[in-house]
């Protein structure tokens, strides 16, 4: 039933295709027949997922009907496990190890995902934390990568300095931007920060001094010590551990800046949700007047949030230019916001592992995904949906601690199924 | 003075054409809290079939032409963005009804993804030449001088479906259900609305609205690609949310200030600020009225 | 506690393993450009020029006795895809990269290849990619950005127009042309007076505004950096309004599909154009063997592309490898390779050597080539 009503939803648009030389339509019968196989294919595999699901959750609500943490999936089980320590190592390990073993693209895509992933843990502080859905958060991104980019073209300042200076300036940026929208909330929050956004683009590209459109190029990679990398250490390294020959040992090192930035910005972001200035960010997502009456000082949470927040992308920003090594205004686009929110959101909102998942998800898949060339963006919106659909609480779950207050007597009796349905409708899903 | 008067007609017929596509975005939006970014795609699916409809039907074939042909795209266009919307919203968004707000919003980003790459990848990446399907008309010397026809008939759609939203909304029962919906889902679950149809009726409302944006601002570009909705979408989406969420005046408000802004900043200020000039214009009012134009302002319970 | 452990451990490993491998049996070459997001109708442009290219030389047996295997990698225009794309072109080995479509995007993945592989761009016009020097190994088969304005500052002068306005589309192509426009005016003005110049929002559903501006500011001229499409709009809305304004734009505008948008506000327009490359034997039978495979247009840079690889291909051919560049480049600037696009030899630069441009107006729904003065 599902197939028929697709393919003829899909009718028009895939059966006749727009011949642009003779002005005429084509028809194309047989990409009818190849669709409708392949979603026939498809509507059982999502059927069953649905069903799946929806027992899942159905059992769930039956046998805890206190709404109790949802069962946890072995991601989050192993996010929560004992064996973090472990874990964390080996990766930690893993990652320090790639660029011996692996080739240049593997290093180059990793980086980005490495990047992706500061931002993302940047963006997770306004969104997942505090509430505070900012869609302009490229705009810090492109503050942090243009203070290096003119920085270094008109003073021909080092990479080392800019580094602390665009975070400086994105946070600056952060305060600013934080000030006329502390009123606002929800969605008006959202167009504003999308407008703000917007106008750092349009501002980069109509500027003289920004070089506008043509954006800036040759931009130095940051230097170890003023030590040419890629001469006599990259022989010793090809020598000693195999190391790829086409390696760019600049980019290597990039790469392990980019690390170690992502390791602080782990240790800060953990330290800092559990603070007191964290804890007063919960309850502002939570309830902002409750929050209030709490004796929390809304503005300056908020505030903070923001411009904690910014400080980050500004900190990847200077490393993406230094990896790109050219950069101009179409990388900040709004798309790119877009990008890091879904990496929040889908790794799982308030979480740091989710974040981490997440930006590996949404950068290395694309990157996967070139097998099928020119199916890739359209199985990426695919894949999207679905992992939303099934997973609508992001891939892994927050893992704050929760405190329970268990009644000692009398249990409540278990609900009937109606109820217990209606229950899973109000948003039992997540917080 | 002139002058002044040219950029207000050009403000005023850019207004308009964001206003045909905000007043489907903010439907959808008013009543399920949704930011549909896939709006943008369902406008642009709309402008493509319209196209292939008006090739199939004002082709020899059928040879339809005037105002039969272009009815009958029109007609045909919105049933298929209709139904188009209408799969989407039971696809991507019913299954996360109760979900935290933002994962259908990612969900709606997937989706306008995928449709993009879809138009893309059956159809073409090129531009392609839309026909202008609306039939000469005689208009007075003044009024032609001023507008031309093709943003008449689109001044004259957005009023009509304006009034016809106002009205379907006030009085009528399904307009009832909606409202109450937009106000409190669960409430009005238990006052027995059928929630997941007022929902779907909501997407295909939008969704004929989008095709008809498509249809009609084909005609006046002459020219459509993949590409369309996301600009479309992203400002109808500014000026839904500067009239106030939800309120059907509001958004045709909300797009007609964004049009003279970007107009007369284009006129008085330069082509390359007046996005910018939109965009400021937008955080003022906002910081000064943070509940939109037209938006009630919301009191909160503890 | 394994179990969840392992499961882990495997899916890093399985993120992180999943390079490329290369097999060499075939010849393989890569692409890098858009061929999807919203530039995709020049990437795929450039690739369909490069597919005919590539499919007559195997159908003769291949480059040095293999045949040629073309290796797609999506950029969507974009400087930090670009350079991923590059980075995974280069990770496989291969040594001849055709590409990338946009100026932005060649310059990023440029910064990748370093002097490892040999590129040649074939949409891709902005000036300082080759007039730098940094890339001993880059060329390009379209003829770069301030080839075209002096064509049509000329014919400014010629006419006696005073009152110029430009107006540019933000993008690297349209911004760059429409500066050099400015600035030829500017270094001579015989009292030529720039009275606009402005960027205005692709894709835009109107530009009755900046219509407005231009009729206020009364010019005589509109010097266009951009594309067909939105030039269309712009023409179109500025007959709508009765401007006479005459619209000079650059070989973006020179493509057909302008007049069948812009219908008889075309009318008139005058475009910068490439020497009609369609009308030769082996063009017409290019476009005829294109349009057995695709239904689309050829677009802009069909012979660009397809040139770029038969120049290519012939320089390897006479090298007998594909690694020796300083050999290739040889031959590539001091022997003239004849290909579809007519022609092809490159000057130590990278640049193309003898693409003339022309002046064509747009009479009777067709684009009209003027004489040479």
């Amino acid at each position: 039933m599902a197939t028929f009503w697709i393919c003829f939803l899909a009718f028009p648009l895939v059966v006749f295709k727009i011949n642009a030389n003779t002005r005429s339509l084509d028809t194309r019968w047989d990409r009818l027949y190849i669709l409708a196989g392949s979603v026939f294919v498809l509507t059982f595999i999502w059927r069953f997922l649905l069903k799946r699901r929806s027992f899942d959750r159905l059992t769930k609500v039956v046998n805890e009907p206190h709404g109790s943490a949802p069962k946890p999936t072995w991601l989050t089980r192993l996010a929560k496990s004992r064996q973090r320590g472990r874990l964390l190592a080996v990766v930690l390990l893993s990652m320090c190890v790639l660029p011996f073993l692996s080739n240049p693209y593997m290093v180059n895509i990793v980086t980005s995902a490495l990047i992706y992933v500061t931002l993302g843990l940047g963006l997770n502080v306004v969104v997942g934390v505090s509430g505070l859905l900012n869609l302009g958060y490229v705009a810090f991104y492109a503050i942090g990568a243009y203070t290096y980019a003119l920085l270094g073209y008109y003073f021909g300042l080092s990479f080392w300095v800019c580094l602390p200076l665009g975070a400086i300036f994105s946070t600056l940026l952060g305060l600013l931007l934080g000030l006329p929208i502390i009123r606002l909330s929800g969605d008006y929050l959202a167009i504003v920060t999308l407008s703000f956004g917007e106008i750092t683009r349009l501002v980069l590209t109509n500027l003289d001094f920004t070089r506008g459109p043509r954006g800036i190029s040759n931009i130095k990679p940051p230097s170890f010590f003023g030590l040419n990398l890629n001469g006599t250490p990259k022989q010793f390294l090809i020598e000693t551990v195999g190391f790829h020959p086409d390696m760019d040992l600049n980019r290597v090192f990039i790469y392990f800046i980019i690390l170690a930035v992502v390791v602080l910005t782990i240790i800060c972001v953990y330290r800092l949700e559990n603070s007191r200035l964290g804890r007063a960010w919960l309850a502002l997502r939570e309830d902002e007047i409750a929050c209030q009456a709490m004796g929390i000082n809304r503005t300056r949470a908020k505030l903070t949030a923001f411009a904690l927040g910014s400080t980050w992308a500004g900190l990847a920003g200077v490393v993406f230019a230094s990896q790109i090594t050219f950069i101009n205004p179409a990388s900040f686009s709004f798309m790119e916001s877009i990008m890091i929110l879904s990496i929040v959101v889908l790794g799982g909102m308030d979480s740091i592992p989710g974040v981490i998942i997440g930006a590996a998800v949404l950068i290395l898949l694309p990157e996967q995904l070139r097998f099928f060339s020119d199916y890739r963006m359209l199985i990426f919106g695919a894949l999207m949906v679905v992992m939303m659909v099934f997973r609508p609480g992001g891939l892994i779950k927050s893992v704050r601690e929760v405190y329970i207050h268990q009644a000692s007597d009398s249990k409540p009796e278990p609900r009937p199924v109606v109820t217990a349905l209606s229950t899973m409708e109000q948003g039992a899903e997540d917080d | 003075m002139d002058f002044f008067l040219s950029l207000f007609m050009s403000g005023l017929t850019k207004g308009s054409i964001y206003a045909l596509i905000a007043l489907g975005y903010t439907m959808v939006y008013g009543i399920i809290a949704l930011i549909n970014f896939a709006h943008g795609e369902i406008y642009m699916i709309g402008a493509f079939t319209a196209l292939i409809f008006s090739m199939l039907l004002g082709g020899p074939a059928v040879g339809m032409s005037g105002w039969t042909l272009l009815l009958t795209v029109a007609a045909l266009s919105a049933l298929y963005a209709a139904m188009y919307g209408w799969t989407m919203e039971k696809i991507a968004y019913q299954p996360l009804r109760g979900a935290s707000r933002l994962a259908p919003l990612i969900s709606a980003i997937g989706m306008s993804i995928f449709l993009q790459n879809y138009v893309q990848l059956v159809q073409t990446p090129n531009f392609l030449v839309f026909p202008d399907l609306i039939p000469q008309i005689d208009l007075p010397a003044a009024v032609a001088k001023a507008i031309n026809r093709t943003h008449l008939v689109i001044l004259i759609v957005t009023a009509v479906a304006m009034v016809a939203l106002t009205v379907f909304i006030k009085f009528t029962r399904m307009g009832m259900a909606m409202r109450a919906v937009a106000q409190d889902p669960i409430m009005a679950r238990l006052s027995g609305v059928k929630l997941d149809r007022v929902i779907s009726v909501t997407f295909v409302i939008g969704s004929v609205l989008a095709a008809l944006g498509g249809l009609l601002i084909g005609c006046s570009m002459r020219q459509i690609d993949f590409y369309i909705g996301f600009l479309a979408g992203m400002k109808a989406f500014t000026a839904a949310v500067l009239g106030g969420i939800g309120s059907i005046p509001g958004a045709v408000i909300g797009a007609l200030i964004l049009g003279f802004a970007e107009s007369f900043a284009a006129g008085y200020i330069s082509s390359s600020y007046k996005d910018m000039v939109a965009f400021i214009i937008l955080i003022i009012i906002l910081t000064l009225k943070p509940g939109g134009i037209f938006g009630t302002s919301q009191t909160q319970k503890v | 506690m394994g179990k969840l452990f392992s499961k882990f451990v495997l899916l890093l490993s399985l993120v992180l393993m999943a390079g490329p491998a290369a097999a060499q049996d075939t010849l393989k070459v890569g692409f890098g450009g858009a061929i999807l997001g919203q530039l995709a109708a020049y990437g795929n442009s450039n690739l369909y020029g490069l597919e005919y290219a590539i499919g007559q030389i195997n159908a003769k047996g291949g480059v040095l006795g293999q045949q040629v295997e073309l290796v797609k990698e999506d950029d969507g225009c974009k400087p930090d895809s670009a350079s991923s794309a590059a980075t995974k072109l280069l990770s496989q080995g291969l040594k001849l990269v055709f590409g990338h479509t946009c100026s932005g995007a060649t310059r990023s993945a440029l910064s990748v290849y370093g002097n490892s592989v040999l590129m040649v761009a074939s949409s891709a016009t902005e000036v300082s990619l080759t007039e730098d020097g940094a890339h001993p190994y880059f060329f390009r088969t379209t003829p770069r950005d301030d080839f075209q304005v002096p064509t049509q500052v000329a014919y400014i002068r010629d006419k006696g127009f005073k009152k110029v306005a430009i107006l540019h589309d933000k993008g690297d192509y349209g911004l760059a042309l429409a500066e050099l426009a400015k600035k030829d005016l500017e270094a001579d003005p015989q009292g030529i007076e720039i009275v606009l110049f402005e960027g205005v929002t692709s894709g835009e559903v109107s530009y009755d505004d900046t219509v407005s501006l231009l009729a206020a500011k009364g010019a005589e001229v509109l010097v266009w950096g951009g594309y067909y499409s939105d030039a269309s709009k712009l023409a179109l809305q500025m007959r709508g309004k009765g401007l006479k304004t005459v619209i000079i734009g650059p070989d973006g505008l020179y493509n057909p599909s302008f007049i069948e948008m812009a219908q008889e506000a075309s009318e008139g327009v005058l475009a910068t154009g490439q020497m009609d490359l369609s009308k030769s034997e082996i063009a017409q039978a290019a476009i005829a063997d294109h349009k057995t495979r695709h239904s689309e247009e050829i677009g802009p840079y069909f012979f660009y592309a397809a040139g770029a690889a038969q120049a290519v291909f012939a320089a390897v051919e006479k090298v007998g490898n594909t690694t020796d560049f300083e050999a290739i480049k040889k031959h590539l600037t001091e022997d003239t390779v004849e290909t579809v696009m007519g022609p092809v030899r490159f000057d130590a630069k990278g640049d193309i050597i003898g693409v003339p441009f022309s002046l064509y107006e747009i009479q009777g729904g067709k684009f009209v080539e003027l004489p040479n003065k």
